[in-house]
């Protein structure tokens, strides 16, 4: 070792015990290094939170519903509250209670309308759907469970009900965000085909109508519940109620047909 | 029982600091990236007038954040875990209340929340929840001494001022 390393040797040491005596006396600035750290740390914290809590704001919804794509064809008719599609002469029966608030609905509808739809086109089932309006608190502004459940007589009339049901369960507003305004509901009825008179059906509404819907079809499935409970969706095969969770329900309810 | 030496118990304060601060920064952030569903949750216990629930439904996980974080790294461990115990006893009263009147939702503790079918509804496993949470906290409200913590370390340092602020018990 020659007398350059060594000397550097000795330098590195010094600076070492340099620093260590530094913090052995910081003393007072430890509680000062500290304080800065934890504001530091509490500023990330708050800032990244609130930036996680911004980020997915629900962004305004589209200018107009997307247009569900038509389906397969079959007779719809309106019966008091109920919508009834299929022929009404099918062995099966299948009520169908539905918020369109409801993203559980909108998932059921994911999962099984386009096999609803088809059993009523081939006449297996009678498929009856109760729009009804138990989520209106869910929307902002609320209100609109009743909204597009009202709408749904409204579009019923006008003969557009299937692709109109449709197309809000495919574009369903998110639970606790914005719903369609009643001129995006005019919109869509306009795009299917539907003239004036849905258009003053929708901007009338069917707030009575609805609530009157809602509290029949509360009082009916609390009735077949174990549980007394209504809630949305709520499907009846044949006057029983069906726990839609197994999901072989509607092969059964179909299959039973052929009895 | 085996008396324990001061730095085994202040290891297993470690531990509780940890697990609290844990169960506050797990509920918070849980929260925090789903708003629309903590102000659901808010909502469904029924206590709060509207205008009131956006701003609980914010700030409530950014202060579960704030002393997730400040239980982690140990600083302030006291007050901290006292506020944390206050806070506790809040939502405990609020879970008891929804269920005292019968409402069924989920209580949202560690997000989800919101309204729930009449059966499941699972008011006793969280009050205990909560309660086994408060009782780590009240821990350290009684001892807040813990190893590898930033009190410790101000603690061990001749010249701070900080002993004053209650955080040393020696």
């Amino acid at each position: 070792m020659d007398g350059g390393e060594r000397a550097e040797d000795k330098r590195k040491r010094q600076a070492a015990q340099a620093v260590t005596a530094a913090r052995g006396s910081g003393g007072g600035n430890r509680g000062m290094i500290a304080g800065i750290a934890i504001v530091v740390v509490l500023a990330v914290v708050v800032g990244v939170g609130l930036w996680l809590q911004n980020r997915n704001k629900p962004d305004a919804l589209p200018v107009a519903i997307p247009v569900a794509a038509a389906g397969v064809q079959y007779p719809v008719s309106a019966q008091g509250d109920a919508i009834v599609t299929g022929s009404p002469q099918a062995p099966t029966t299948i009520d169908v209670y539905e918020d369109f608030m409801c993203p559980i609905c909108g998932q059921f509808e994911k999962l099984y309308h386009p096999r609803l739809a088809q059993a009523a086109a081939d006449g297996k089932a009678k498929v009856v759907y109760h729009p009804v309006a138990i989520l209106d608190q869910l929307s902002v502004p609320p209100g609109y469970s009743t909204l597009a459940a009202g709408a749904t007589y409204c579009a019923t009339e006008a003969d557009i009900f299937p692709r109109f049901h449709d197309s809000l369960f495919a574009a369903q507003p998110a639970e606790g965000g914005q719903g369609w305004t009643t001129a995006q509901l005019q919109q869509l009825g306009r795009s299917l085909g539907a003239g004036d008179t849905f258009a003053t059906c929708v901007k009338a509404g069917a707030q009575q109508r609805v609530a009157t819907a809602t509290a029949n079809a509360s009082r009916y499935i609390s009735g077949l519940r174990p549980d007394h409970r209504f809630g949305t969706p709520s499907v009846v095969v044949n006057g029983a109620i069906i726990n839609i969770s197994d999901e072989g329900w509607l092969d059964q309810a179909l299959s039973a047909n052929r009895r | 029982m085996a008396r324990l030496s001061r730095s085994a118990v202040d290891g297993l304060g470690t531990v509780v600091r940890l697990g609290l601060a844990a169960v506050f920064l797990v509920s918070g952030a849980l929260k925090v990236v789903d708003p629309a569903q903590t102000r659901i949750a808010v909502r469904a216990y029924e206590l709060l007038p509207p205008d009131v629930v956006g701003p609980v439904a914010t700030a409530l996980p950014l202060l579960e954040l704030v002393l997730g974080t400040l239980l982690l790294v140990g600083a302030f461990t006291r007050w901290v875990a006292l506020a944390a115990a206050v806070l506790l006893v809040v939502l405990m009263i609020a879970v008891a209340q929804a269920w005292a009147r019968g409402l069924s939702i989920d209580c949202g503790c560690f997000g989800g929340g919101g309204a729930v079918a009449k059966g499941d509804t699972r008011y006793p496993q969280e009050l205990a929840r909560d309660l086994g949470t408060w009782l780590l906290a009240l821990w350290l409200v009684v001892r807040p001494r813990t190893a590898l913590s930033v009190d410790g370390w101000l603690r061990a340092d001749p010249g701070a001022q900080w002993r004053v602020a209650g955080n040393s018990v020696n």
